[in-house]
């Protein structure tokens, strides 16, 4: 209808330019449009006729457009562009052969209605005025002959790399424009702002054809998965699960979680109507050391048909080893003795302790052997930093030097450790610890130890909104049993307040006398560690105030040492930048390298060895960052669908700076199953952003018309007359037949 | 224990029944002339609950054949599946604060009058225990001494100064195991 009243498509007036064929000046047609139209009003004025009032100005208004439109058609409006000269331009044509072109849309694979499109004339229309190549692309571009046997095998869509390959090796080729047709799911996240960049900056126009239904009601995606890719044997494990679907009508279908043939969890999860995409979060024990190769899976719903974004694979490893803390308490007191009993038959951490049973004797328990901690609290970061995490009872600031007070504040912030301060008349304010050279790393500003803060009177806890989120809180998986779970605990013995909070403070758990609530268990992250209080010695009552196969207490303290334990970095601490490759072979690694004292080691020499069962080992020497001291890494490549194993070493002269290991997978086929519906945002951005269009298959055989107005390749400027666009003359007809039925109506005729 | 230890200890004790809830607020119990306790099942089972959850009894001032007889059968209602057993030298309770490597037997006040310190036919003394699971000390048994009169009397002048000494030095090491495992 455009082209039919307008002459010309659409582009042409976009990136034309407006100008006046007959060459007289513009001012000139609004000056006789201004005379024309001061001559008609006082000729109207001076033999009005029959006509007065409204009738008198609707039909000179009539008269007036009519002479100016008339003078306007005069002035031969005309566009100006710039074309492609015929058979002097290279047009490629993109088609995407990946593994989604095969969805069925209406009883047929996607490429067959491409090639049913492109063969009826579009690339006939194509070749009469233009050189036409064309290529297929998934993983990678590809240069055909014809569309006739070309089949939807590939493994990933790259739509991004295409293009800008295609325009790298054509900087030889008067290329007057690209087309692609494709679903649009570019599935291997490099089509970033950087290489849009690249794209535009050759300024060919890139027109793209979307292939496919935008949207899937009867598909449900399992989309990002977030879970930590190291833990402890043995140890509760939460993971947050994205699910994408259509949001039209509420359904169910359960999330399950396997370790090979084991379902280590599972849950219903209510797919609500209006949310397209879901958070969801299933907990797990990740039991004994080893590699984990979780499947994560949602069960289809009805009529799905596409079930292969339904799952997806993630490793963790579950290394073997124990994580050290270290206790020092300053007095006997029953909450140190079930502490100990909680933690003891954990086979992976070691609670090392020191408790000052007299003012002048300290007792250990659970050292390696007679020499651990003989000369007391360690005095170097060398001897500090080998423990995990730093739990300081009721004992006060004043017991430690200085030394030793900026060692227990490094051991959070350089060491990366997590300290734990508890409740006691000697700890927390009363203990000096808000003035002491700790006080920045604690999460809150401790009352100068003459206000005595510590209280023997009952208190209730409950649970923040952070707090029931957390793992360290989770007495039962269900979120409405683990609130019964803590609502039924007995009062603790006694609580401390701690003052304000810091602005980065979290609060975990609330203590409660009658209304006044008050922080009990809060925490902040400080430089690479965690800082946290629990301004209370009184949790042992949940263990002598409960029949004694309760184990709420056990698994409370557990939780928080384990917790505190699991995060604090080892020396060398190797990453991969994913768990899981799907279709895509580059492997970024990092390892962090620090000496004993925990600095940086930016002469250290690393080496990593990648091995998989389906291949060699090959062993790399990593190279040092260039922004961050310490920190090195590698690129490799992971060919074959496998469980790969890389191990890290580090050596500093003769001295071994420790080594390192983490898993990964490597899968292909995934991707083209994840994004199913037609991206047409990705699409229309990359036509917009290059000067070209985006079209369908139903209206592809308008687009050769349209390619020619183009700036790339081998063009001439055209001038485009515009006087005698059919809307033109349909307005004469207009305003003449409009005036006369005016007349008629008014009865002026 | 004040002036020995860093312990927060209450100036005054406490009397409870063994049937009362409130000894779950005490984890360190002390029974004295144990040899006539004659427990109920209920008070039995309410110890055993109370022993479980992670309390420490420990039992004093009995002696003699008739009288271990009568302490063991109520103790063996509290735990019939677990033995008795010695405490040997290298246990840790014998080594938490003090290092107890003296076996002495110490006497109730009746030494003062009867120059002797066993009564009845408890001559050898024997300190026993019940352990649980984790191998923890649960009951410590002093038989055939009283560590009590030794405390209680450590001011009479004709109560000799060295038994004091040592029951205290027994009495701190239990309350301090008792708090450290």
């Amino acid at each position: 209808m455009f082209e039919f009243l307008f002459k010309y498509p659409q582009t042409v007036f976009r990136k034309g330019e407006f100008i006046f064929a007959a060459g007289w000046p513009g001012w000139l047609l609004v000056l006789a449009i201004l005379a024309a139209g001061g001559g008609l009003a006082w000729h109207l004025r001076q033999n009005p006729g029959r006509l007065e009032g409204r009738a008198q100005q609707g039909v000179g208004a009539l008269q007036i457009l009519t002479a100016a439109l008339a003078l306007l058609m005069l002035w031969q409006p005309a566009v100006s562009i710039q074309s492609l000269r015929s058979q002097q331009n290279v047009v490629s044509v993109l088609v995407d052969t990946s593994r989604s072109m095969a969805i069925q849309e209406d009883g047929r694979p996607r490429l067959d209605h491409v090639r049913a499109a492109l063969g009826k004339g579009f690339l006939g229309q194509l070749e009469e005025k233009f050189r036409v190549r064309l290529y297929t692309f998934s993983s990678r571009l590809e240069r055909v002959q014809s569309l006739e046997s070309i089949g939807p095998n590939g493994g990933s869509t790259r739509i991004g790399e295409s293009v800008a390959g295609l325009l790298g090796e054509s900087t030889v080729l008067p290329l007057g424009a690209v087309v692609v047709v494709s679903d649009g799911s570019d599935n291997t996240g490099a089509f970033n702002r950087e290489l849009m960049t690249e794209i535009r900056q050759r300024r060919v126009p890139v027109h793209t054809v979307g292939v496919g239904r935008t949207d899937m009601p009867e598909d449900i995606e399992l989309g990002d998965i977030r879970v930590a890719n190291r833990t402890m044997p043995h140890s509760q494990v939460s993971a947050h699960v994205t699910v994408r679907h259509h949001g039209s009508k509420q359904t169910d279908t359960r999330l399950t979680v396997r370790d090979d043939s084991s379902i280590l969890a599972s849950k219903t999860i209510t797919l609500r109507r209006g949310e397209t995409v879901q958070t969801e979060e299933i907990d797990f024990n990740t039991g004994d050391a080893g590699v984990r190769n979780l499947r994560f899976s949602l069960d289809p719903i009805e009529n799905e048909t596409i079930l292969g974004n339904n799952a997806q694979m993630r490793v963790v490893d579950v290394p073997r080893g124990q994580r050290s803390i270290l206790y020092v308490e300053g007095e006997p007191r029953w909450e140190y003795k079930f502490i100990r009993r909680a933690i003891g038959k954990d086979e992976n951490v070691r609670l090392v302790t020191m408790l000052r049973t007299t003012p002048n004797k300290f007792y250990r328990q659970g050292v390696n052997d007679r020499t651990e901690l003989v000369n007391g609290f360690p005095v170097t970061g060398e001897e500090l930093f080998r423990y995990d995490a730093l739990i300081l009872g009721s004992i006060e600031a004043a017991f430690f030097s200085a030394k030793q007070q900026d060692l227990i504040r490094e051991f959070v912030s350089r060491r990366g450790g997590t300290l734990l301060l508890l409740g006691g008349r000697r700890g927390l304010g009363d203990g000096g610890w808000g003035v002491s050279r700790v006080a920045e790393a604690l999460p809150a500003q401790l009352p100068e130890s003459s206000q005595d803060t510590f209280s023997r009177s009952r208190a209730t806890v409950e649970l923040t909104k952070q707090g029931l989120d957390s793992l360290i809180c989770r007495l039962d998986e269900d979120p409405v049993e683990n609130l019964k779970a803590w609502s039924g605990l007995p009062q603790i013995a006694d609580y401390q307040t701690i003052g304000a909070l810091k602005p980065a403070a979290i609060t975990l758990i609330n203590g409660k006398v009658g209304n006044d609530s008050f922080p009990l268990l809060v925490q902040q992250y400080y430089g690479r560690g965690r800082a946290m209080i629990l301004a209370t010695a009184g949790t042992w009552r949940w263990k002598m105030q409960l029949p004694h196969d309760d184990t709420r207490h056990h698994m409370f303290w557990q939780q928080l040492l384990r917790s505190l334990a699991v995060h604090s970095p080892n020396q060398l601490a190797l990453s991969s930048d994913r768990s899981l490759y799907a279709d895509e072979k580059r492997v970024k690694l990092r390892a962090e390298v620090r000496n004993a004292e925990f600095m940086p080691a930016g002469n250290a020499t690393v080496t990593v060895t990648i091995s998989s069962e389906s291949g060699d080992p090959t062993t790399v020497e990593m190279r040092p960052s260039a922004d961050e001291t310490g920190v090195f890494e590698a690129d490799l490549t992971a060919g074959q669908t496998d469980t790969y194993r890389a191990e890290v070493r580090a050596h500093m002269g003769d001295e071994s700076l420790g080594s390192d290991v983490v898993h990964f997978r490597r899968e292909d086929g995934l991707a083209e199953d994840f994004h199913p519906e037609q991206n047409r945002e990705l699409l229309e951005t990359l036509a917009e952003q290059t000067g070209g269009s985006y079209w369908t298959l139903d209206n592809v055989d308008a687009l050769p018309k349209e390619i020619r107005f183009s700036e790339a390749g081998i063009t001439a400027r055209e001038t485009l007359d515009l006087w005698d666009m059919p809307v033109f003359f349909l307005l004469l007809l207009a305003m003449r037949g409009g005036e006369w039925l005016l007349r008629r109506r008014w009865g002026v005729v | 224990m004040q002036r020995l230890t860093n312990i927060d200890a209450a100036g005054e004790g406490k009397l409870i029944r063994p049937l009362e809830d409130e000894i779950f607020e005490y984890p360190w119990l002390y029974a004295v002339e144990v040899g006539r306790w004659y427990l109920t099942q209920e008070e039995a089972d309410h110890i055993r609950e109370y022993l479980l959850r992670g309390g420490f009894l420990m039992v004093d001032d009995f002696h003699g054949t008739y009288e271990w007889a009568g302490f063991l059968e109520s103790m063996q209602r509290v735990f019939p599946e677990r033995p008795i057993l010695e405490i040997e030298e290298d246990a840790p309770i014998l080594h938490v604060l003090y290092s107890l490597d003296q076996r002495i037997q110490i006497p109730g006040r009746q030494v003062i009058r009867r120059g002797r310190t066993y009564e009845r036919d408890g001559i050898v003394p024997h300190w026993r225990g019940i352990y649980d699971d984790e191998g923890r000390l649960m009951v410590a048994i002093n038989f055939n001494m009283d560590l009590g009169d030794a405390w209680e009397h450590a001011d009479w002048p004709e109560y000799p100064e060295p038994m004091t000494a040592l029951a205290y030095r027994f009495g701190i090491n239990y309350i301090v195991y008792a708090m450290t495992h």
